[in-house]
């Protein structure tokens, strides 16, 4: 490890460990003034400071920055100076709370004179983060920013080998054309279909079993990939018209709403009629509209008159309602 | 631009013929079957499947109606055997009122999308609702069975003053079920021994 230290000397080092920092100053030299190098604790880079002229004042000052300024320690802490010559002495501060923003707000008189080598220690009882605007101290530790997203990689991590590893698995899904196996716990916790499938004592909690004819075995384990926190976009692409069917089937919330957003961002002429009809048919309003408003608004209509022709054929008379409505909302507007 | 735009082909499920009559027939037999304790062949995931897509496709109205006329059928049913129950009365009502709750969850289950889709956006009463309005319109509504339940609880009420033991379970799952169908007042008012009645009925639900 580099000490960092400026040429000045090799002893403006302060080691921390923890939440203690400790500077060990070798010689003071011929002035009467020592600034410490930066150390970092908690989220702050620190100096620590030593005068001597008639007495002895230590400093102690996060470093003057945009991040002192917005978000200010808030510390408890408490000093200590001590040589280590024989006859070893030592001065300990009270423990002090303070806002610390520059190198003014915390000056401690120390009551005695240190010659030669000593030691500076800081330790700090506790770190916040002071409220600028008269509010709650945020306090730093433990570090929850840290764990939290070590926690959820990990459990991701975990419940994709449970999938792909068929770790422990206690049921079957057998889709159209091939079986997977799954956890009846991870199912019932995504949907409330599932959930009630193996509350109640009918066939597929009998036999651990659930027939799925309606899925391909390719998009029902892209199904398991979205549930399990393990699919790629690609697959994802692939397969987000049957991944919008079954989460509506199954009542996953966030993954319709996925898969309506996906299909919003691709809607083109070799399309739209298509995904008007599934809008429809899934009740999707924000799909609904936006393939409306590429047909009449954008004026995509005439460049299907074909299409147009079959598909009003066969179109449902409640989503022919709507499509009138929005044409005279069209015209209107003209 | 793709040269050879398809033509949009609709679903199998809009062009079959008779598809919703046929689908019903299917949800309503597995309806009868948990009525009548014969369902541990129900494959749950069909139920829903054919429920759902009978929703999706927007024959909700017909679900949901055939869904009272079902249950209606069910609960005359179960009037009669109630009415000429042999033995306690109380053990009997007791006894129907606790099957019928568990077959109305599991209906309710297989029917979820209904609730979910069909019930609010029609604005309908949601199923576990209906099927408690109907228990009370076809059983506790009976003229017989009200005769009958008045006196029992009252029997029961004086037993127990007779220094009897009788079983508190059960006069508490009654007086519970009373309360849910918000009929517990209906039924004390048509008690003499109004006063009596409620302050050994309170005793009983504290148990």
């Amino acid at each position: 490890m580099t000490t960092g230290s400026t040429a000045s000397a090799g002893d403006s080092r302060v080691e921390t460990i923890a939440r203690l920092g400790q500077w060990r100053i070798d010689t003071f030299g011929p002035c009467s003034y020592r600034r410490s190098d930066s150390f970092r604790l908690g989220i702050w880079n620190w100096y620590l400071s030593v005068e001597k002229n008639r007495v002895m004042v230590v400093r102690l000052y996060p470093e003057p920055c945009r991040l002192a300024k917005e978000q200010p320690p808030l510390a408890r802490f408490m000093l200590r100076v001590s040589n280590t010559a024989p006859g070893r002495r030592c001065c300990v501060s009270p423990v002090h709370e303070k806002v610390l923003r520059g190198s003014d707000d915390f000056v401690w008189q120390v009551d005695s004179m240190f010659h030669g080598r000593f030691t500076v220690d800081v330790e700090f009882l506790d770190l916040k983060i002071a409220s600028i605007n008269g509010g709650e101290p945020s306090p730093i530790w433990p570090d929850e920013d840290m764990l939290q997203p070590l926690a959820s990689r990990s459990s991701l991590r975990c419940l994709s080998r449970m999938l792909s590893e068929s770790i422990h698995t206690d049921v079957t899904i057998r889709t159209s054309d091939g079986d997977l196996r799954a956890h009846k716990a991870v199912l019932s916790s995504t949907s409330p279909v599932f959930a009630s499938m193996f509350f109640h004592d009918l066939r597929e909690n009998q036999l651990s079993t659930i027939d799925i004819d309606d899925m391909t075995l390719s998009s029902c384990s892209a199904l398991l990939g979205y549930i399990y926190g393990d699919i790629d976009q690609g697959e994802f692409w692939k397969h987000r018209v049957a991944l919008l069917a079954a989460a509506d089937k199954y009542d996953i919330a966030d993954l319709k709403s996925c898969c309506e957003e996906s299909l919003v961002e691709d809607i083109g002429l070799g399309n739209v009629l298509e995904r008007l009809q599934e809008a429809w048919l899934y009740r999707l309003a924000g799909l609904k509209k936006a393939c409306m408003s590429y047909l009449f608004e954008f004026g995509k209509i005439h460049d299907l008159r074909d299409e147009i022709n079959a598909f009003f054929r066969q179109a449902d008379r409640e989503l022919m309602v709507e499509m009138f409505h929005e044409i005279l909302g069209v015209w209107k507007s003209i | 631009m793709s040269n050879q735009r398809k033509i949009l082909k609709l679903s199998r499920i809009e062009v079959e013929p008779n598809y919703a009559d046929r689908t019903w027939q299917i949800i309503e037999h597995g309806i009868n079957q948990i009525f009548n304790h014969n369902d541990r062949e129900l494959s749950m995931e069909e139920l829903y499947r054919a429920a759902y897509n009978m929703v999706l496709h927007r024959f909700g109205e017909m679900q949901y109606n055939g869904l009272v006329v079902t249950v209606t059928r069910h609960l005359e049913e179960m009037r009669k055997s109630i009415e000429s129950a042999e033995g306690s009365f109380l053990d009997e009502l007791n006894r129907k009122w606790t099957d019928y709750t568990e077959s109305m969850q599991k209906i309710r289950d297989i029917l979820m999308y209904m609730d979910r889709s069909y019930v609010p956006t029609h604005h309908k009463t949601p199923i576990k609702e209906v099927g408690l309005n109907l228990w009370r319109d076809h059983i506790i509504h009976s003229a017989k069975i009200q005769t009958l339940l008045v006196d029992s609880l009252l029997e029961e009420i004086h037993r127990e003053r007779m220094g009897e033991v009788i079983n508190h379970g059960l006069m508490r799952n009654v007086i519970k079920m009373l309360t849910e169908l918000g009929v517990y007042q209906e039924v004390l008012e048509s008690i003499n021994a109004f006063e009596d009645v409620i302050i050994n009925s309170f005793k009983y639900l504290a148990l």
